[in-house]
């Protein structure tokens, strides 16, 4: 073989070298100076905004206009390659993971000294593999990277250490490696099927066109749906959702909700951009799997009590609306689900922030309890405000306006394909997840009871004790409610501010 | 259009100037209204011009109208000689006969006074020489004995007061009655002008014979009038053919038959609003509600639930390859 | 500028009275209110100089999408902006006399803005994804209002009234959108006026029926049509006042006019199809809503089903596929609106006083006790069975009238049954206006007295009553008004 020199652009490559080269820096720090706390948070934050300034040349470009580097020698093929879907997606997860870290702040005081830096370094490894997966191109670091982004949330999971933390690392754990396992089998079937180790178009109907390699091929992209699923929480790879939602801190479930999902979902429009041509049968277990999961998140949901659940099968359901557009060959179905997933992201990660909020206020037993947030709005007007702006984002109802044209978008491909069965189902479930989240939303607006809040309730977890005075938040989590609040109002204003990173 | 208009005039000019008595004397049955006219005279010319123009007198209006309508149906049956012309000429002499016959027992019946009465009022005409304060010289000195105690527009009045606490009579209703009464009168004249687009003809021998009914009719009825206690020509009908004539010949049972049926119906379109057509909706909750009880039946927090989850995920990529294949 | 401004104007007071209600104390009631009058009559002045000069908004908001801000007035939404408009003013000063009460005063006159915003937007709106966008507007703040200010005799009822509105209303709208994406891809055009123009050229005959089902189904459930009507009733007697007269008068129009724009302008083949089913839901709704009443002692629910069986009129009207059938039906939506406003404003001040709409109770009669109420009640139930000299008669007659006569291609026999039917159900009609009159109105009860209608409550009275004699007696007012677009949108369906 002549001598090949892979071309390598560390500026485009900066929204992945950035996260990377901040965990290792804090990594460093915390071997050299001990007992640092801010300075890590500054660090990771730095890396991380960084990172984000360094995906805007990639916004809103033209299809053609990709960033590309780590090209093969000779004109060779790229594997990494960055269109303006995927820096979108970049952006939000180095944003959805500050945010994260906005959140976590507050907690500092309570963790063990050391463990600051390992949870700032975990953030960012993982960050660092989502913004990679989203620009993968190649099959190799497709898989390692979206390994990299699933692996360290299962010790982020665990890292506090109680009961329900251990079994939903375990949840976590066994649907990650059941999906690595998944997803290994189907990389390498890819790679017999096309004979080509990169995640193109080319390659897929080098593939299709063979009717000996077909079926391997169709297999591969079966078996790859189902391995993203379980990172992407659909059913029915979806049961370990719940738990680890539910057991990890609540800065961690944000991350998990928002960084892993879109992790996940880059990784499937990555290949789903490769496949497009291949047409029919894996769209049609697309369009089942986007159904049932629709479904099952918000029947569920509308049966939860505690809050993280709620927002965790919902999870599910919103899972199931990104994966919606991707069950019609049509050629804005791509940017029909990354539209939804970044409105999902930006409504949910706001309605973290204010339970985030809230558990500094209330106390952890109290915010986390459903019936505790009636009379929220006369208790506490600006945080009930941007959770009912969250909540009705994620129904799809104005004042919403973000998450009722992602809605549109993600319903136009559907129906441009007339899949009139799944746009019904869809619409049935429109309806069921506005139940869902007005069945919160009626709570916060409602009259308090007066007789509720004569004496605060007896909690068996310890913590709670410190909250039965009047406490305002951490300014750190009031800055992060602000921000995504803003964000989300001023994309409902105007949601090509969001649309429009996308591209045409 | 031209009897419309007439008929608007003296139906209006009935109504108020009975229904002026029928305040007067707190009631509107006939046995309460007996004599009305006679204790209250200054009703008697409005009433009377009233009547006359409903049966059809010359010169008033009603006589105006109803010939016009008549030489109408006569032409019909002359130009086109039909049956169906006959019978309209035919019941329409019926009609006037009736109108008459009716129109006289209520005058008779307002203008009824039992020989007491009539022995009362001679005596206090004798007394008194005043006919305008008959009335009120009345109540002060006899018992009447009906409720009927007289407000004369003259004096205030002790009236007897109905349930209703009405006020008086007031000038704007005098002034009406006084309006219409003069239009009745002279409203025949109207035909002579351009507002009414009818040729000004009459069919004489036709006026003449409606003419002659409705005297036929008055002199009739007042004979039966003159046989019967209470002045009251119906009297002599009998009991039964009253009853039957109030039913309408049993046309009002047809109403009554068509309403339950109807309400009953309305009791069925409830009920199935409420069991049928909303029970789909409110099962929509139900079935969600199963639903999310069977869910979480298969979602348990132990771990082996998940991994069974996890089996049945695998199991759906097997099978979903296979078939693909 | 003038329809920006009769937009962000309620847009803005809206937002602000509810968010920033804890600034405006003490007498919060006051200000609100006044804030709030002020706005409706800004904007109901916008409004009506929107209609005289008919500006055009027109500017890009969602590229990818292809969905532009577009905004215009046209004949047949002209009548529409300015009942709106006129009844916002009207709600406001109806709760000058009677606050609202279950939470404060201030979300109250927001939500009230927030609705009324969402309505001028649907009518004005000329792009189809606007027109779903501003459909939805109004759901949120039409569910707080029943929700939070509802009446709170029994939560529970409440609730589920609110729910079943703001959820079966939704799915309506969500069915409703995946016809107008249906539509706007298969037609290549997502605008109103390009969609009306086109008659539904270039789509095939299966394709039109399939978009006009979906598109029917979703709207009829907002309309509402029989028998997806049942949301309707808990909704207008759990409801406040201001809630009901908005949702009967303002938030029922955007069905049928959705119907019109959506349905009977760009799809003429499809909807041709499927009128005959519609014209037979329509008057089984007319008979169905008079039997209902006809029984009913609640009186709000009672107006409630009689607003189902008006909305079958409308509908009626609208299957005939004539020019006079579209006429008929818009002038019936207009006079419904009037009607219905009037009849829920008098019949919730009437709640208020006697604690419960129940007609099984002994109450003092009206002509006797409260004379104002009194002709209120009856000009407004003699409107609602359609008597001649008043408002309600022309809709009801008209839309018969044309029914009688449909266009060639409807099944003028079927159509002819249901015109039979249809006056059957004008007589329910009649039947349980009068029962509501000889109940409440009259008799020589005077106990338990209350008071007469005064102030703000009788100005709003007065002036319903008003409209709806003039507007009797003079329909060419709307009627004018409709008649040039009318005929556009028809002209090539009836050949």
């Amino acid at each position: 073989m002549s001598q090949a020199v892979v071309s390598v652009n560390a500026g485009i490559l900066l929204p992945v070298l950035a996260p990377a080269l901040g965990a290792a820096v804090v990594l460093v720090t915390d071997v050299a100076v001990q007992h640092l706390r801010r300075v890590h948070y500054v660090i990771a934050l730095t890396s991380l905004v960084v990172g984000a300034v360094a995906t805007f040349a990639g916004l809103g470009v033209v299809a053609g206009a990709a960033r590309r580097t780590l090209c093969l020698p000779a004109g060779g093929q790229c594997m990494y390659v960055a269109d303006s879907v995927a820096s979108t997606l970049q952006l939000a997860a180095l944003l959805a993971a500050a945010l994260t870290l906005l959140l976590s702040w507050p907690d500092d005081k309570k963790q063990s000294p050391g463990s600051t830096a390992v949870i700032m370094s975990m953030v960012l490894t993982a960050t660092a593999g989502a913004t990679a997966v989203a620009g993968a191109h190649d099959v190799g670091s497709w898989l390692v990277a979206l390994e990299l982004a699933t692996l360290p949330t299962v010790a982020l999971v665990a890292l506090r250490g109680a009961r329900s933390a251990i079994s939903g690392a375990i949840a976590l754990l066994t649907a990650a490696l059941v999906s690595f396992a998944l997803l290994a089998l189907s990389a390498a079937l890819w790679f017999t099927a096309t004979g080509s180790g990169f995640l193109t178009p080319a390659a897929a109907l080098v593939g299709f066109h063979d009717p000996v390699r077909r079926p391997i091929l169709v297999l591969a992209v079966v078996v790859l749906i189902a391995g993203i699923g379980f990172k992407l929480s659909l059913v029915p790879f979806h049961a370990w959702t719940p738990e680890a939602y539910d057991g990890a801190p609540l800065p961690i479930a944000a991350f998990l909700a928002g960084v892993s999902k879109i992790a996940a979902a880059a990784a499937l429009l990555v290949v789903i951009q490769a496949i497009a041509p291949l047409g029919e049968p894996p769209l049609a277990a697309m369009a089942i799997v986007a159904a049932v999961s629709m479904t099952l998140g918000n029947i569920m949901a509308l049966r939860q009590d505690g809050v993280v659940r709620l927002l965790a099968w919902s999870t599910v359901a919103q899972a199931g609306w990104v994966v919606l557009p991707l069950a019609a060959v049509s050629s804005a179905a791509v940017h029909a689900s990354g539209a939804y997933l970044l409105a999902y992201v930006l409504a949910t990660l706001l309605a973290f922030a204010v339970v985030a909020a809230l558990v500094q206020i209330r106390g952890a037993a109290r915010a986390r309890d459903l019936t505790e947030y009636r009379g929220l709005l006369s208790a506490h007007p600006v945080l009930a405000s941007a959770l009912g702006l969250a909540l009705l984002s994620l129904a799809g109802l104005p004042p919403g306006v973000l998450g009722l044209v992602a809605k549109v978008a993600a319903l136009r491909p559907v129906v441009t394909s007339e899949l009139w069965v799944l746009a019904i189902v869809a619409a049935v479930n429109a309806v069921l997840g506005v139940a869902v989240y007005l069945r919160w939303l009626l709570k916060v607006i409602s009259s308090p009871d007066t007789t509720e809040q004569a004496s605060p309730p007896a909690v068996p977890d310890g913590a709670a004790l410190v909250a039965v005075q009047a406490i305002r938040a951490h300014p750190a989590t009031l800055v992060a409610v602000g921000l995504t609040a803003v964000a989300l109002v001023l994309t409902s204003l105007s949601p090509t501010m969001l649309l429009g990173m996308l591209g045409r | 259009m031209l009897h419309l208009l007439s008929h608007a005039m003296f139906k209006a000019l009935l109504f108020l100037a009975i229904g002026w008595l029928s305040v007067l004397v707190a009631g509107t049955a006939a046995t309460k209204m007996t004599g009305g006219v006679r204790y209250h005279p200054q009703l008697r010319w409005p009433i009377a011009i009233g009547l006359l123009s409903l049966a059809g007198v010359p010169p008033l209006v009603g006589f105006v109208s109803k010939e016009y309508v008549l030489g109408a149906a006569f032409d019909n049956v002359t130009e086109l000689g039909s049956a169906a012309g006959w019978i309209v000429l035919v019941s329409f002499g019926v009609t006037v006969v009736l109108t008459a016959a009716y129109c006289t027992r209520a005058w008779l019946v307002l203008t009824h006074l039992t020989s007491e009465e009539e022995a009362i009022r001679q005596a206090t005409i004798v007394a008194s020489r005043k006919v305008e304060d008959v009335s009120i010289v009345e109540i002060f000195t006899q018992p009447a004995p009906r409720t009927a105690a007289g407000s004369s527009p003259q004096t205030g009045p002790p009236v007897v007061e109905p349930d209703h606490g009405h006020a008086d009579i007031f000038r704007g209703a005098r002034l009406a009655i006084g309006v219409l009464a003069f239009l009745s009168v002279v409203g025949g004249l109207i035909i002579f002008t351009p507002l009414v687009g009818v040729e000004a003809h009459l069919v004489w021998y036709l006026a003449a014979s409606s003419l002659l009914l409705i005297l036929g009719a008055w002199l009739v009825v007042r004979r039966m009038a003159s046989m019967t206690d209470s002045g009251d020509a119906a009297d002599l009908l009998g009991a039964r053919r009253m009853a039957l004539f109030d039913k309408g010949f049993g046309a009002d049972g047809v109403y009554v038959a068509v309403v339950s049926p109807v309400v009953k119906l309305a009791r069925v379109v409830v009920t199935a609003d409420r069991e049928v057509i909303d029970a789909y909706v409110r099962g929509t909750v139900v079935a969600t509600r199963w639903a999310g009880l069977a869910g979480e039946r298969a979602h348990t927090r132990k771990p082996s639930s998940y991994l069974v989850w996890l089996l049945f995920g695998l199991l759906a990529v097997g099978v979903s390859g296979v078939t693909l294949w | 500028m003038i329809l920006l401004l009769a937009l962000v104007i309620p847009a803005v007071t809206g937002t602000a009275l509810i968010l920033y209600g804890r600034v405006f104390r003490p007498s919060a009631e006051g200000n609100a209110n006044t804030l709030s009058l002020v706005a409706s009559v800004a904007t109901a002045g916008f409004v009506t100089a929107a209609v005289i000069t008919r500006p055009v908004l027109d500017q890009p908001w969602l590229p990818s999408l292809g969905v532009r801000m577009h905004f215009s007035v046209d004949g047949i939404s002209a009548p529409l902006l300015i009942l709106t408009a006129a009844l916002s003013i009207a709600v406001v000063l109806n709760a000058r006399s009677r606050p609202p009460h279950g939470g404060s005063s201030s979300m109250f006159y927001g939500c009230l803005q927030l609705v009324e915003l969402g309505a001028l937007a649907t009518f004005l709106a000329r792009d189809a994804v606007i027109f779903y966008l501003s459909f939805e507007v109004v759901l949120i703040p039409m569910w707080v209002l029943i929700s939070r200010y509802g009446d709170s005799h029994d939560l529970a009822a409440r609730a589920d009234a609110s729910g079943r509105f703001v959820l079966y209303t939704v799915l309506g709208s969500t069915l409703m959108l995946i016809g107008i994406l249906a539509l706007v891809q298969a037609s290549g055009t997502a605008n109103l006026d390009a969609l009306a123009a086109a008659h539904g050229a270039g789509l095939a005959r299966h394709t039109q029926i399939i978009i006009a089902a979906l598109l029917l189904v979703g709207m009829g459930i907002k309309i509402p049509v029989f028998p997806l009507h049942t949301w309707l009733p808990p909704a207008h007697t759990i409801a406040p006042t201001a809630g009901s007269v908005m949702l009967a008068a303002v938030l029922l129009k955007m069905g049928t006019y959705g119907v019109v724009r959506l349905v009977i302008a760009p799809l003429p083949i499809g909807f041709g199809a499927l009128a005959p089913a519609f014209a037979v839901v329509g008057v089984v709704g007319i008979v169905w809503g008079g039997l209902a009443c006809l029984v009913e002692n609640d009186l709000k629910r009672l107006i409630a089903y009689s607003s189902v069986a008006h909305m079958g009129f409308v509908v009626l009207g609208l299957s005939s596929g004539t020019t006079a059938g579209l006429q008929a039906a818009l002038f019936a939506n207009i006079a419904h609106g009037v009607v219905s406003a009037l009849l829920f404003f008098l019949v919730g001040g009437l709640k208020e006083r006697w604690g419960s709409a129940d007609l099984a109770t002994a109450r003092a009669a009206l002509r006797e006790v409260s004379p104002r109420l009194g002709l209120a009640l009856v000009v407004g139930f003699a409107a609602s069975l359609g008597l001649p000299g008043l408002v309600g008669f022309w809709g009801e007659f008209l839309a018969m009238y044309s029914a009688w006569n449909p266009a060639p291609d409807r099944p003028q026999t079927l159509m002819r049954v249901l015109v039979v039917v249809a006056v059957l159900g004008a007589g329910v009609a009649a039947a349980y206006s009068l029962r509501v009159l000889r109940l409440i109105w009259s008799g020589d009860r005077t106990t338990p007295a209350h008071e007469d209608a005064r102030g703000g409550e009788w100005s709003v009275l007065a002036v319903l009553v008003a409209a709806v004699l003039v507007l009797g007696v003079a329909p060419g007012l709307v009627l004018n008004s409709t008649s040039k677009d009318v005929a556009a949108i028809t002209m090539e369906v009836s050949r």
